[in-house]
């Protein structure tokens, strides 16, 4: 197939895409921020977060004061270790801004969220963008790969100015 | 300390997150300012005469000429410090401090040189191999730092006065462990919140094994008959309770006490907890204000005292009622806080507090959860009654207008960036 074919085969691929998957995506990034959260005194819902990832998945979060490379279980570990100690007592995060890419069967998805003490907060805690690397594996898409930074409120606002597409809101 | 993290955060990866945290506070120009003159109703910072609601001192005593004169005599007669291990050799102050202050705990007493140092002389020595430990996630630093000098026993953290949880924990732990030591505050520094006194009680009954150790200092002097605290109130002369006090804040001196069932524990923790025998004693001056202090709260004078601080906190209440602020008032402690959507927020809201001729507190992660960020505020006998619902009134505007500011600042930065 000539580079000019493959080019077109991949335009009527992205098409059939955006026909198809667009709207999986969609659903399970609402599903990942609202496993992720938590009302005072509950928990991340972990079972449905382990539907979101491919068994084989890495979680790495990068602070400036050291990075943490994770699998599920780690990232657990983590999470309530930081609920145990004190340092949360609820979490709410939301997506602001979405850009998808699609190269073959891999989606990357640079996903800007912002952390709130509670859903009707003004301001946020935090800015920064998820980067999710997904594959469609065992019938559905699931991330292989989460990596965020922390500290990157600059990220997230021009991330948020960039897209043109918004994400559907909070559910 | 035999806890299993979850997860480990090295310990310099957690000192320099703290450090971080800190830093954001001190860098917004809201922690670690110097004071000048007496602080009373009001305080004195970088200039500016402040009414002052972020003392500690509930019932403003360091004020009070029966103490100060106390402190003046004591060091008349011994000089600025008696410099020996009490395990050698004491200032005679002591004898008295320590009559008064058993008349006040109606138990056996042990004083210490700070709270802090009570609590590292006293659970290392109460708690045994066998033993197992659930402390409150909230319980004060100094709690957290104790334990973890009590080696060889298991220890878990239990979500903030989750009475169901340790319910649940102490049926699990019966027969498997020998006694459970729960460990918490009276009353918490930060969120001013009561421990769950009523349930622990019940819990008590349900659960031989169980022993509580408390951590009373902010209740202590300004709640309870002599003063003895919201604790001593709720498990006097319980064998299974120790509760500790503190000589600081309310009471106006210096040290800490520990509240004990039985003068055997006295003896044992007298004789071989660590700070009982290498770290130096309270030094005269502030031994003689505390025995000034124990005196006022063996007194007449200390319910009137006590119902002028009350008189503030309904004051206080009412106040809070009439805002938008939304304020949790049904148990009345001097400690209060608002929440803020962010630390940006809290910043904001204490710089345009002292602007308004007002100063009260940021709090902040570490010292409460990234989700409680606020402003900290006290009620004591220093604020006068005109001056409280002056300063709630201000800081239900100015909460809205920090909000506004910080939404403001952010939207012309992006826009800039942009």
């Amino acid at each position: 197939m000539s580079e000019e074919a493959a080019v077109r085969q991949f335009e009527v691929e992205d098409a059939r895409f955006e026909a198809q998957a667009l709207g999986q995506i969609d659903e399970l990034m609402a599903l990942f921020y609202g496993v992720i959260s938590f009302e005072e005194g509950g928990s991340p819902d972990w079972q449905a977060m382990e539907r979101l990832f491919s068994k084989h998945a890495r979680i790495t979060r990068v602070t400036p004061e050291a990075i943490d490379h994770l699998d599920l279980k780690g990232f657990r570990n983590m999470a309530e270790e930081l609920i145990e100690v004190g340092a949360f007592t609820s979490f709410f995060e939301y997506e602001i801004a979405r850009r998808i890419d699609r190269f073959g069967g891999v989606l990357h998805i640079a996903s800007a969220y912002e952390t709130k003490i509670s859903p009707d907060a003004d301001d946020y805690i935090e800015r920064g963008v998820n980067s999710l690397q997904l594959i469609h594996e065992e019938g559905s898409w699931k991330i292989c790969s989460l990596c965020w930074d922390d500290q990157a409120a600059a990220s997230a606002e021009r991330l948020k100015r960039e897209t043109t597409r918004p994400p559907p809101p909070p559910r | 300390m035999s806890r299993t993290a979850r997860y480990k955060f090295s310990h310099t990866r957690k000192i320099d997150g703290a450090f971080r945290f800190v830093s954001e506070a001190a860098e917004a120009g809201v922690i670690l300012h110097t004071g000048r003159g007496p602080n009373g109703r009001h305080v004195d910072i970088d200039g500016v005469r402040l009414k002052n609601f972020g003392s500690c001192s509930y019932l403003g005593l360091e004020a009070l000429p029966q103490i100060r004169d106390a402190a003046h005599r004591a060091i008349d007669d011994y000089g600025t410090q008696f410099s020996f291990s009490r395990a050698y050799l004491q200032c005679e102050l002591y004898i008295e401090l320590e009559t008064l202050l058993e008349q006040i705990a109606g138990s056996p007493i042990l004083v210490a040189a700070s709270t802090s140092l009570a609590h590292m002389s006293a659970l290392p020595s109460l708690i045994n191999e066998g033993d197992h430990i659930i402390i409150d996630q909230f319980a004060h630093a100094s709690l957290h730092t104790a334990v973890q000098l009590v080696p060889d026993v298991p220890m878990e953290i239990l979500r903030h006065n989750r009475m169901d949880l340790l319910d649940a924990k102490l049926s699990d732990l019966r027969g498997q462990a020998g006694t459970v030591w729960y460990i918490a505050d009276g009353l918490y520094s930060m969120l001013g919140d009561f421990g769950a006194f009523e349930d622990l009680k019940k819990l008590l009954d349900l659960h031989p094994h169980l022993r509580l150790y408390i951590d009373d200092a902010h209740s202590t002097s300004w709640f309870g008959s002599r003063g003895r605290g919201a604790a001593l109130e709720h498990f006097a002369n319980d064998e299974r309770v120790v509760v500790a006090l503190s000589l600081n804040k309310a009471f106006s001196a210096a040290g800490g006490l520990l509240a004990l069932p039985n003068q055997k524990l006295v003896a044992r923790i007298r004789r071989c907890g660590g700070p009982m025998l290498f770290s130096g004693p309270i030094q005269p001056p502030m031994l003689g204000a505390a025995v000034g202090s124990a005196r006022l709260h063996v007194s007449d004078g200390l319910p009137v005292l006590q119902a002028e601080l009350r008189t503030r906190l309904a004051l206080c209440a009412e106040a809070l009622a009439g805002t938008r602020l939304g304020l949790d008032t049904t148990s009345l402690s001097p400690i209060f806080q608002v929440p803020c959507d962010s630390p940006r927020v809290a910043f904001r809201l204490a710089e345009l507090m002292r602007r308004r001729g007002f100063y009260a507190c940021v709090c902040t992660f570490p010292a409460v959860p990234m989700n409680r960020p606020g402003l900290r505020f006290t009620v004591t006998r220093h604020n006068d009654l005109s001056d409280i619902p002056a300063f709630v009134a201000a800081l239900d505007e100015c909460r809205d207008q920090a909000k506004i500011e910080v939404a403001r600042e952010r939207d012309d930065g992006l826009a800039k960036a942009g």
